[in-house]
């Protein structure tokens, strides 16, 4: 690759799928302002990788420069967050709060989620310690003194990697996307926001049912998922139903420790006829197909495609070719494309932390996307839907009531996602 | 969950029955690990099992991975509803499957 290999999701970013995330962490008490400006500059230092601006090449390439300009921190605004303009001293990052709250707008594309939550724990870490005048153990956090780790910044290569086939296939058979409700949320002007719930749920109650029902956070997350759909879809209309579940194989290509968003998807189909199923048998279904798909052979072929792709768009000329050209080689787009997107990468340590904030949500792009973050003994998940009626989230509710899992509601919100914008030609 | 086992030179006959799940497929998984040196040609007898769940199909899916490197696997005996399970997953793919 000639660029930054952060940089390459930019050519498929756009005002309606931004590849943007915008973490909300809901603190104990009302953010001090002065106390965050002075965290968030002095956390950012330690993570120099995501100081980038966006440098555009003659040649209509897209790349990643060193920002030493400070990442912005201000009120939440009533409009979208540019990222990558002036607004934001160019960065690809911006903070902002609200009363109790305190917003990450982040380019994904720097950073996979276990990368960002080092930055968000540094962050809040320095914060509390400012606001509060406390000391907090740093265990678990990169704290501005903390030196950086063997492998932090590491990328795979292609190359050096083992050439061993995966047993069993990914079945790319059609199944169903919920095609109207993304064509109405492009069709509507000015751009208006889809929206995301804030759901709690108890880790303990949680995972004794999942336990009981050969099951992770992921597998019932995702058959809960599946009855939501069958429930608001005709059988003729979803003939079958695909799931697709984040898997973060850095470990898989030699990075254990990359901050480097190396994310695949794990596909799992279900025809319509498991709608008959109990939750345990579709969890089994979901497990197995899961433990098929984590072959780590699946994931050095995953990261070889996505090279080949990136170093494809080196080739091509000119940026709107270039755009073109990520966006049909996306890793995001190319079948096995999925109905729904469970996004859950395990337990986060928040140490000392957890005193002092109340709720983490993760907000993402995309339709019939759930967002699983731990904090102390809770699950919060974050269902983001595009339908109008909120009809997906309304019957993934009711599928949790029926077997009982007990759920606590916040609310939905506008997602108010930022988004990047590149500069112009130099 | 029952398992007998029976060597013949390199040929290793696993049978098990019962119900193969979290608690009892760690068993099947350490024989995995431990006793298939040196065999070449393994049956896995699953006359008797009722039962597997998402962690029996895991050890499956290993005992088939180390088989392909050093011989060969068959699964037989299969029942109606184990059956039905390797053929929603995609396990029949790669499996060689006789069914009961």
């Amino acid at each position: 690759m000639k660029q930054n290999p952060d940089s390459y999701l930019l050519y498929e970013a756009n005002k309606f799928i931004t590849y943007n995330i915008r973490l909300k962490i809901v603190m104990t008490d009302s953010v001090k302002a002065d106390a965050l400006e002075r965290a968030v500059q002095t956390a950012f230092r330690r993570f120099p990788y995501y100081a980038k601006e966006i440098k555009l090449g003659k040649d209509g390439s897209i790349d990643l420069i060193p920002n030493e300009r400070p990442l912005k921190v201000e009120p939440v605004k009533a409009s979208h967050t540019r990222l990558g303009t002036g607004e934001v001293n160019y960065h690809l990052c911006s903070i902002e709060y609200d009363g109790d709250t305190i917003w990450f707008n982040m380019y994904h594309g720097l950073c996979g989620g276990c990368g960002v939550m080092f930055w968000i724990k540094s962050t809040l870490y320095h914060y509390v310690q400012e606001a509060y005048g406390v000391t907090l153990a740093a265990d678990g956090i990169k704290t501005a003194d903390t030196p950086f780790a063997p492998g932090e910044d590491a990328y795979p290569d292609p190359a050096a990697l083992p050439d061993d086939p995966p047993m069993g296939n990914v079945k790319k058979d059609m199944c169903y996307i919920p095609a109207m409700d993304y064509a109405l949320q492009i069709l509507r002007t000015p751009r208006k926001d889809c929206r995301y719930f804030e759901l709690e749920l108890e880790t303990g109650d949680f995972m004794k049912y999942a336990r009981s029902n050969d099951g992770s956070p992921n597998s019932i997350l995702a058959a809960l998922m599946f009855r939501a759909i069958c429930k608001v879809t005709s059988p003729s209309v979803a003939k079958a139903i695909r799931g697709n579940i984040l898997c973060n194989y850095r470990a898989d290509v030699g990075c254990p420790e990359t901050y480097h968003d190396l994310i695949r998807l794990l596909s799992v189909y279900y025809p319509r006829e498991l709608e008959s199923k109990d939750i345990e048998y579709l969890s089994t279904v979901t497990r197995s197909l899961m433990y098929l798909q984590m072959q780590p052979e699946f994931s050095v072929e995953s990261f070889r495609s996505t090279f080949k792709s990136k170093s494809g768009t080196d080739d091509v000329t000119g940026l709107m070719r270039k755009k073109l050209y990520a966006i049909s080689h996306s890793s995001f787009t190319k079948p096995p494309v999925g109905s729904f997107l469970i996004s859950y990468v395990g337990k986060e340590n928040w140490g000392e932390l957890e005193n002092y904030v109340s709720r983490i949500h993760c907000i993402t792009d995309g339709h019939l996307m759930v967002e699983v973050n731990t904090l102390r003994d809770k699950f919060y998940l974050t269902f983001m839907e595009m339908n109008p009626k909120n009809k997906f989230y309304n019957a993934f509710c009711e599928s949790m009531r029926e077997v009982g899992i007990r759920y606590r509601e916040f609310g939905g919100y506008d997602r108010n996602l930022a988004y990047s914008v590149l500069p112009k030609k130099s | 969950m029952t398992i007998k086992k029976k060597k013949e030179g390199s040929a290793m006959v696993i049978s098990v029955s019962g119900q193969m799940d979290t608690v009892t497929a760690p068993e099947l998984d350490k024989i995995v690990d431990t006793e298939l040196d040196g065999i070449t040609d393994l049956t896995l007898d699953f006359d008797g099992l009722t039962y597997s769940s998402s962690a029996g199909l895991r050890v499956i899916l290993k005992a088939q991975k180390k088989m392909n490197r050093q011989g060969k696997m068959k699964v037989i005996h299969v029942s109606r509803e184990i059956m039905e399970l390797l053929d929603v997953t995609g396990f029949v793919d790669f499996l060689t499957v006789e069914p009961a």
